[in-house]
């Protein structure tokens, strides 16, 4: 009886386990069909960077960055997009799989459009062996004045100079590198990102990723009315993104441009719940009133009372 | 209200009984020294108490973080709440020119001044750190119900001092002349007191002009007194204080505990200073219609401050109201609601029983139910707190008065008891120049 009775326990048990379990390994199944669907967006450098911003925005909270390893510990786990595994894969399964989602892995179908869901798939590309579609990026990063990489791989030092130009308030980071004779040259194509300093975290400035041009200059619009500190002072941050953000270079500016900070001390206030110093007028007024008038009477009533022998009938 | 005049022989004649019969006690107390003793004895060990609690901190008392106001905070509430009656008897019928209350004002005086005193020193006693209380006027929040409660009792003390020593100054006056042989430092006391009394009408026209005038001041400051006793557990955001009619509640409390009080000692002075002539039957019987007038609307008030939640039954509040009511503290509740509030009530309805001997024992009822219905006012809302007491040591869970707390219950009673002695040691114990006015004798002989 007892073993039959543990049976009827082990049994549901063992099944969910397996069931659990085997979830890790049963491949992701994509129809034929869907599978050799071709990309059908052109590579450009302006569709991977927006391909890089959506995937920061959308994906990388569970899949980590590209190349790191750092995805969210799930089961199974978010393949990393620059491992093998996940460039294994055609476009268009990785189409097909953020369309429909399976598990912890959620459904894209209406989150992103399709032109931009490929623009994903561009960007994740980049980080694949054959960089099919990132060899365009390569061509046309050709055609830049300095690709800041190919300075980097060199060795060769690149400075940042942060200003502000006071007339439309824009806010321009200059980068320069040297040149072959050592002569101070432009260092156009590098990405730059631009920060205000917060109290937690810097609040990053301008749409999209900033790239210097010919000159070596990015620039973003610093917006009006930011709360600086008491003195209205900002702390202004420009950081060149150089080798994935393992040599960045940066350069940082105290500007009076922001809204001076007004503190509030509500200590200070007066209020119930303050100390005595900063009791409510009222109650100051009302306990001091009442005491005079109260003492006072009897003060009064005590004076006449002391006089009555002085008085004469 | 005019009264017939007497003619000078008469008057002589009934002034001269008056005051036979009142200074009596002055030379005569059967009794006294032991009496004397006895509160002697109490003080003792009282302060053998409080030194212990000052020695080894108020970890002595059964007071802990959960439970922070236990017996004492009772005590104070209970003893400022008797002290109201002064006001009520010598102000508001006396206002209202009610005639019957001459013999007993002076009696109603002496409480409300000894239980207004102890009340301050009720708080002392509470204290853990007595040596800073002087920190509460230097660093005193007037925003705070605590700095208004210092203010008033202290304000409370010293009209009730006027109201007593004013009408005792024609009567300092009396002593003086009927008793020379007093030792030199009470005739001192009636010396300094009688200020130059010759009876003059202008004398009598300020003496009075000045009581009226203390008797109306009294009446705002002693209902604020007992109101801002009551904010300091209404001003806070707890389940059973969070209430709206506590400043009523208290006050209409008040006078029941006092009218009690006046019974009782209406009945001590009339049989043991054999005053009879003067506190009559008649008075008890009124006394008697105090109390139940002022029973009724505290039962009213009561209606309201357990019956109105107890319909809502909001979360907070059920567990407290179902403690009340059927818990923990059911007994003691009903008792004092029930046994000590509803039926002395009642039973006062009737005239038969508005007798001195029974009205003496409802009335020590009444003052017991008092006592303990301010303990339940105190302590069991703090052990419902709106977060649950987890990881605390036992004797955090409940309240149980330690010897030393109630040890220094019974000083502060001494104590009260002690200043009526005294009082009514030097002074009689009712106002020997209104008694004889009342009674026709002319006013100029009363000096
Ligand atoms: C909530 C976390 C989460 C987010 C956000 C997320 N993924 Fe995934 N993703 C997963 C998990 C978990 C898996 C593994 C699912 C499985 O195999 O059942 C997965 C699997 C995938 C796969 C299949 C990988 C393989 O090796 O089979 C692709 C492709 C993919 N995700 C792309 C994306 C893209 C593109 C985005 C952003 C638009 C994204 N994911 C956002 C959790 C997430």
């Amino acid at each position: 009886m007892k073993t039959i009775f543990q049976l009827f326990v082990a049994l549901p048990l063992l099944w969910t386990a397996s069931h659990v379990m085997g979830q890790t390994t049963t491949p992701w199944q994509v129809p034929a069909a869907k599978k050799t669907v071709k990309n059908p967006v052109a590579a450009s450098a302006a569709v991977v960077e927006k391909g890089k911003s959506l995937y920061n925005t959308h994906c990388k909270s569970c899949h980590g960055d590209p190349g790191k390893n750092n995805g969210l510990p799930l089961q199974p786990k978010p393949t990393d997009p620059a491992s093998a595994q996940y460039q294994a894969q055609t476009d268009g399964e990785m189409f097909y799989k953020m369309m429909t989602g399976r598990g912890a892995m959620p459904k894209f179908a209406d989150v992103i459009s399709e032109t931009d869901k490929w623009s994903i798939i561009h960007y994740v590309r980049t980080f694949g062996k054959k960089k099919s579609s990132a060899d365009a990026i390569e061509v046309e990063a050709d055609t830049l004045a300095m690709p800041a990489s190919t300075l980097l791989q060199a060795g060769v030092p690149i400075q940042l100079n942060l200003h502000i130009r006071e007339r439309d308030t824009m806010l321009i980071a200059t980068l320069t590198t040297v040149g072959a004779s050592g002569e101070p040259v432009p260092a156009a194509g590098v990405e730059v990102a631009f920060f205000v300093k917060r109290y937690f975290g810097d609040l990053p400035l301008g749409e999209g990723v900033q790239r210097t041009d010919v000159n070596g200059w990015a620039a973003v619009e610093l917006p009006v009315n930011l709360p600086g500190d008491t003195a209205g002072m900002l702390t202004l941050i420009a950081k060149a993104i150089i080798n994935d953000g393992i040599d960045n270079v940066s350069d940082t500016l105290q500007a009076a441009f922001g809204k001076p900070l007004v503190m509030r001390n509500i200590t200070e206030e007066r209020s119930l719940w303050g100390r005595a110093r900063v009791a409510p007028l009222y109650i100051i007024i009302t306990f001091f009133g009442a005491l005079l008038i109260v003492w006072g009477t009897m003060g009064y009533v005590v004076m006449n009372v002391l006089k009555i022998n002085r008085q004469e009938a | 209200m005019s009264v017939n005049k007497l003619s000078p022989e008469e008057s002589r004649s009934v002034l001269n009984k008056i005051e036979t019969d009142l200074l009596r006690p002055l030379t005569h107390h059967k009794g006294f020294e032991l009496w004397i003793l006895f509160l002697a004895l109490v003080f003792i060990v009282g302060g053998y108490a409080y030194f212990i609690q000052l020695r080894d901190g108020l970890g002595v008392t059964a007071m802990r973080d959960y439970t922070s106001w236990g017996m004492y905070i009772g005590n104070f509430v209970f003893f400022v709440a008797t002290s109201l009656i002064g006001m009520f008897i010598s102000s508001v019928l006396g206002l209202l020119k009610i005639k019957w209350i001459t013999p007993i004002s002076r009696i109603a005086e002496m409480i409300a001044l000894a239980f207004a005193m102890w009340a301050g020193i009720v708080i002392v006693i509470d204290m853990g750190r007595p040596d800073r209380l002087l920190n509460v006027f230097l660093h005193g929040r007037f925003q705070s119900p605590i700095v208004w409660d210092v203010t008033v009792v202290t304000t409370y003390v010293a009209i009730s001092t006027l109201l007593l020593l004013l009408p005792l100054i024609p009567d300092a006056a009396i002593v003086r002349r009927r008793l020379p042989d007093l030792p030199k430092w009470q005739m001192k006391i009636y010396d300094l007191l009688h200020l130059g009394w010759e009876a003059r009408p202008d004398q009598y026209q300020t003496i009075r002009r000045s009581m009226r005038i203390l008797a109306i001041l009294i009446i705002p400051v002693a209902l604020s007194i007992h109101t801002v006793t009551s904010w300091l557990f209404a001003a806070t955001l707890r389940a059973g204080w969070d209430s709206t009619i506590f400043g009523p509640y208290f006050v209409s409390g008040a006078f029941v505990a006092g009218a009690a009080a006046v019974i009782i000692a209406m009945y001590f002075f009339r049989y043991n200073y054999k005053l009879g002539d003067y506190i009559t039957d008649f008075h008890f019987n009124r006394m008697g219609q105090v109390l139940v007038l002022v029973s009724a609307v505290y039962i009213y008030f009561n209606l309201n401050e357990y019956f109105v939640p107890a319909y809502k039954m909001r979360t907070a509040e059920q567990l407290h109201l179902h403690e009340m009511f059927q818990g923990h503290w059911a007994f003691l509740f009903w008792f004092t609601q029930i046994g000590c509030l509803a039926i002395p009530t009642l039973l006062l309805i009737f005239k038969r029983m508005r007798k001195p001997g029974i009205m003496l024992w409802l009335s020590v009822l009444v003052l017991i139910g008092a006592w303990f219905k301010r303990l339940l006012i105190v302590v069991p809302v703090q052990q419902h707190p709106y977060l649950p007491i987890q990881n605390v040591p036992e004797s955090f869970h409940h309240y149980v008065p330690t010897g030393i707390e109630i040890m220094l219950t019974f000083l502060p009673i001494a104590g009260v008891l002690l200043i009526i002695t005294i009082i009514a040691k030097l002074f009689p114990v009712m106002p020997v120049w209104e008694i004889a006015h009342e009674k026709g004798v002319d006013e100029s002989m009363i000096k």
